[in-house]
């Protein structure tokens, strides 16, 4: 409903125009103060009832070429402000500012609104209220107007409401009003902005998130603290990360910085699409690092993590395997004996530098990608799977791959005996991926944000880690006496760990399915057939007449061949509900929107970030999160489980992750609800840390 | 010996020439701050005098800048603050300077008999009134909005700029209430103790300074 206005002169105005008549500054004088602003009072309900919150909006239109003033007014001006004269019981609460507009001239910097403002206010309505009353709400606006010039204006405002039980229908006119009024509102963030100073600069570090689908943005940030940011300056935005970074001129160089820069961020897309966010940016650490450890905290725990794997599930077979080659070595020359451990670990870092460079790369294009990333490729995926099969067909007697597997029986050429440790320590690397292993977690995603030659340390610690207990093995002569002579025996271990490696190779076609669904992952199913053919093939023409193994490697070659071809025609359309989502507990599915409406709904949330191809996340889920006593807990304290799939590439998870500094799956947090940062659980869960968690809110 | 007066006139001109050319383009590596020297300037008084801050030297100085048509200025004016003050401080022997920044044309600007009759109407008493119209003056001390004070300790070290008071209003009656920075500064100054509040933001109208 509308209520007609008053606007008054002020009476400073009259004295201002006799200053200017006098001076002679200004031959036409000023315009009048009411023809620049009409000011109006406009409520969202008809009635008031007690016990709501009745919003209000004071309605603003200012004459073209004429702007008013935001919160924060710049390098001059003066913010529009209500003083409210209200009955007893109703509080006033602060202007809801809609995001302003930058305003430059000759040097001169301000934060305001041209055209039309709607300026939001709540008004908490008390309990003790009788039906039938009318209560009159009075407030008195008071602005400057400002072109080339500034006039103070005012205005007196009211609003008379008749009390009901329940609000009446608002006027349409009223209620599409505040819809697009609202509409002006910035958002709050979420999503998490850091700050980094320097002399001349504060740089706003913007997630990818925030940026979203926005081409080419602009980026404007007004700040709510004055003499911060120089207000004439124009910001500069360019790429860091996946997302960017915001220049803002410091208002002087002695600024020193702020606990938080406070404000509204602003990003406007080429196409002239606006998104504008109420942030509130932390400073980022001098070092970009925000697991917040230093580069050889990172190096350390790389490398123990690093020896951490070659327990984990993945690397298991592949340590079998090496322990039996040292088996076979024990006995065999010391120095042979070395040089395979060095040929090992050279492989072993090899890879990882790959790895490492491959992920800096991906980083460097700007694309999300992650530790572990390899496994979202379904391709990859498959290969791995037919590799580990053919090596188990090969330890299980079918054929023998002469050295490159770790082969038994006779002398190897110690050339072949080096290519196959170098080879072991790549086929290590390759499957040691999935595996995070604890201490890696903050390593990898220090990694991903450190300058490239500290990425790559990190990298190379990482592969010295697994590299070292086999190394350290093939150092020492102590194995001589703990083992057995070859014999026999030898030969049982040797088909006995080919059933890890078939347990590898089932696990890999479960995640394999996960990416892609059943159907699609059928080709891949026949691709093992082929695959087992071609070793089978290649047995048994091994030992035979020159023109059959000729013959026998053609066929098993283009089996191979042919496998290959059915992988390769796998493409990552995961299935629209992918079986990683289920579980034990109920979860919904995550996003940081959902995260966002939660925390401010002030839900207590827990986040399981995890995919398929992460055995230290199904672990985790096994023993800790699906576990009666969990559940019961959730349920008690009506806590809503989000989880998150990062099987496939999911940039909304990456950046999330990266937020935490981690580069990686598995991450848990507990939000309790009560605001305030997260609480981040260990990498390896048990029942009772989770309880504990969750039983501190 | 005897100089030709044209003579003298001519080199008095390029001299002053050189020296206006010198400062405008000091002006970006010179910026005022805070507990730095307080750069020095030269400019045009109403009487068509040459006024320099060097004249002041181991005085205390203090800078306004003002604008007539500026109702934040008005403030200060109509309820008789600003004329108080320079009252008060010229008597204490503090040098006060009223400058104008804004462009010709621009609200603000005036001629040196607009500038004697914005005097005699607000009984202003500040030592001298100086014309800025290039805004050399101005952006050399970062002055964005009038009114914009700076105070020049006796050292000529900038001991402070910024608002006058800390009620950024245009109503005549918050000029009672509100903490008067450059009193402040004045009062420390002149009792040789440091600054409380060294640097604000002034409040009010923009300066209409020349394009460029």
């Amino acid at each position: 409903m509308r209520i007609g206005t008053t606007l008054r002169r002020v009476s400073a105005l009259t004295g201002l125009v006799a200053a200017l008549s006098t001076s002679g500054a200004q031959a036409d004088g000023p315009p009048a103060a009411a023809d620049l602003v009409k000011a109006e009072l406009i409520a969202e309900a008809a009635s008031i009832a007690p016990e709501t919150t009745l919003w209000v909006d004071l309605h603003l239109a200012v004459k073209p070429g004429w702007h008013v003033y935001w919160r924060n007014p710049g390098d001059s001006g003066l913010p529009t402000a209500i003083d409210w004269n209200l009955p007893t019981g109703f509080s006033p609460g602060n202007i809801n500012w809609p995001v302003p507009e930058h305003f430059v001239q000759n040097g001169i910097g301000n934060y305001g609104y041209a055209g039309t403002v709607d300026l939001l206010v709540p008004i908490t309505v008390p309990k003790e209220l009788r039906v039938g009353q009318t209560a009159g709400l009075d407030a008195e606006a008071s602005w400057l107007v400002c072109s080339d010039i500034c006039i103070p204006g005012s205005a007196k405002l009211g609003l008379n409401l008749p009390v009901s039980a329940q609000p009446f229908a608002p006027d349409p006119n009223a209620v599409r009003l505040f819809v697009d009024a609202r509409q002006h509102l910035p958002l709050p963030a979420p999503f998490e902005t850091r700050f980094a100073s320097d002399t001349r600069d504060f740089r706003l570090l913007v997630p990818s998130s925030a940026v979203g689908e926005l081409r080419n943005p602009t980026g404007m940030f007004f700040p709510i603290k004055e003499s911060l940011i120089d207000a004439a300056a124009k910001p500069r935005i360019e790429r860091h990360g996946d997302g960017v970074a915001i220049l803002l001129s410091k208002a002087s160089t002695d600024i020193t910085s702020p606990a938080t820069l406070d404000g509204v961020l602003s990003l406007r897309g080429e196409d002239g699409a606006e998104r504008a966010f109420e942030i509130s940016a932390n400073p980022a650490p001098a070092v970009p690092v925000e697991s917040g450890i230093v580069w050889w905290q990172a190096l350390l725990l790389a490398f123990l993590g690093g020896v951490v794997l070659n327990a984990m599930p993945c690397v298991f077979p592949i340590l079998s395997l090496k322990l039996l080659s040292v088996a076979r070595q024990a006995h065999g020359r010391r120095s042979e004996r070395i040089s395979h451990g060095l040929a090992y670990t050279a492989g072993v870092l090899a890879s990882f530098a790959a790895l490492g460079i491959a992920l800096l790369a991906l980083r460097t294009g700007g694309q999300a990608a992650g530790w572990g990333f390899q496994l979202q490729s379904p391709v990859f995926v498959a290969v791995l799977a037919y590799l580990l099969f053919a090596m188990g067909l090969s330890l299980s007697g079918i054929a023998g791959f002469g050295g490159a597997f770790a082969g038994v029986g006779g002398r190897l050429a110690a050339r072949s005996g080096l290519a196959g440790a170098f080879f072991t320590g790549v086929l290590a690397t390759i499957v040691a991926t999935p595996c995070t292993a604890p201490f890696m977690g903050a390593a990898l995603g220090f990694a991903l944000i450190a300058p490239s030659p500290v990425a790559i340390g990190v990298f190379l610690a990482l592969g010295l880690g697994l590299a070292a207990p086999y190394l350290a093995a093939s150092l020492t002569d102590r194995w001589q006496r703990v083992l057995p002579k070859p014999g026999r025996w030898m030969d049982f271990v040797k088909q006995l760990l080919a059933f890890p490696l078939y347990g590898t190779v089932a696990w890999l076609l479960w995640v394999l399915v996960q990416e892609v669904g059943p159907s699609d992952a059928l080709g891949a199913f026949f691709g093992l057939v082929l695959v087992a053919f071609a070793v089978w093939i290649y047995g048994q023409t091994q030992l035979a007449a020159p023109g059959r193994r000729v013959l026998g490697m053609g066929l098993a070659a283009a089996g191979g061949a042919a496998a290959i071809f059915l992988a390769a025609s796998l493409t990552g359309a995961p299935p629209a509900n992918s079986a990683g989502l289920r579980g034990g507990l109920q979860y919904e599915p995550f996003t940081t929107q959902r995260l966002a409406v939660l925390e401010a709904a002030g839900e207590p949330v827990f986040v399981n970030l995890t995919a398929s191809w992460c055995v230290t996340c199904l672990i985790n889920e096994r023993v800790a999160l699906d576990s009666d006593a969990v559940r019961r807990a959730f349920a008690e304290r009506g806590i809503v489980a989000l989880k998150g799939d990062w099987t496939s590439q999911n940039p909304e998870i990456t950046q999330f992750l990266q937020r935490f500094g981690r580069s990686g799956v598995p991450l848990y947090l507990f939000y309790t609800g009560k605001g305030g940062e997260p609480v981040m659980l260990p990498q390896i869960l048990t029942a009772a840390n989770v309880l504990d968690a969750v039983g501190k809110s | 010996m005897r100089v030709p007066g044209k003579t003298f006139a001519t080199a008095a001109i390029v001299a002053i020439g050189v020296f206006a050319v010198q400062h405008a383009t000091a002006v970006p590596s010179a910026t005022a701050r805070v507990g730095e020297p307080a750069p020095s300037f030269s400019a045009s008084d109403i009487a068509g005098k040459t006024a320099r801050l060097a004249d002041y030297t181991g005085r205390i100085v203090v800078l306004e800048w003002t604008n007539d048509g500026c109702p934040f200025v008005g403030k200060h004016y109509d309820s008789g603050n600003m004329q108080a003050l320079q009252q008060k401080y010229t008597a204490a022997g503090v040098v006060w300077l009223t400058i104008a920044s804004s462009a010709p044309g621009e609200q603000g600007y005036v001629t040196p008999a607009q500038a004697r009759a914005d005097l005699a109407r607000w009984r202003a008493a500040p030592t001298d009134f100086l014309l800025d119209p290039e805004g050399i003056v101005g952006r050399l001390y970062d002055a964005r909005a009038t009114p914009h004070m700076v105070v020049i300790d006796r050292a000529s070290r900038v001991a402070y700029m910024g608002a006058i008071d800390d009620k950024p209003s245009t109503r005549l009656a918050d000029v009672k209430t509100a903490h008067n920075y450059v009193v402040a500064a004045l009062d420390a100054t002149a009792a040789g103790q440091p600054v409380a509040v060294t640097s604000t933001r002034a409040y009010g109208c923009s300066i209409k300074y020349k394009e460029g």
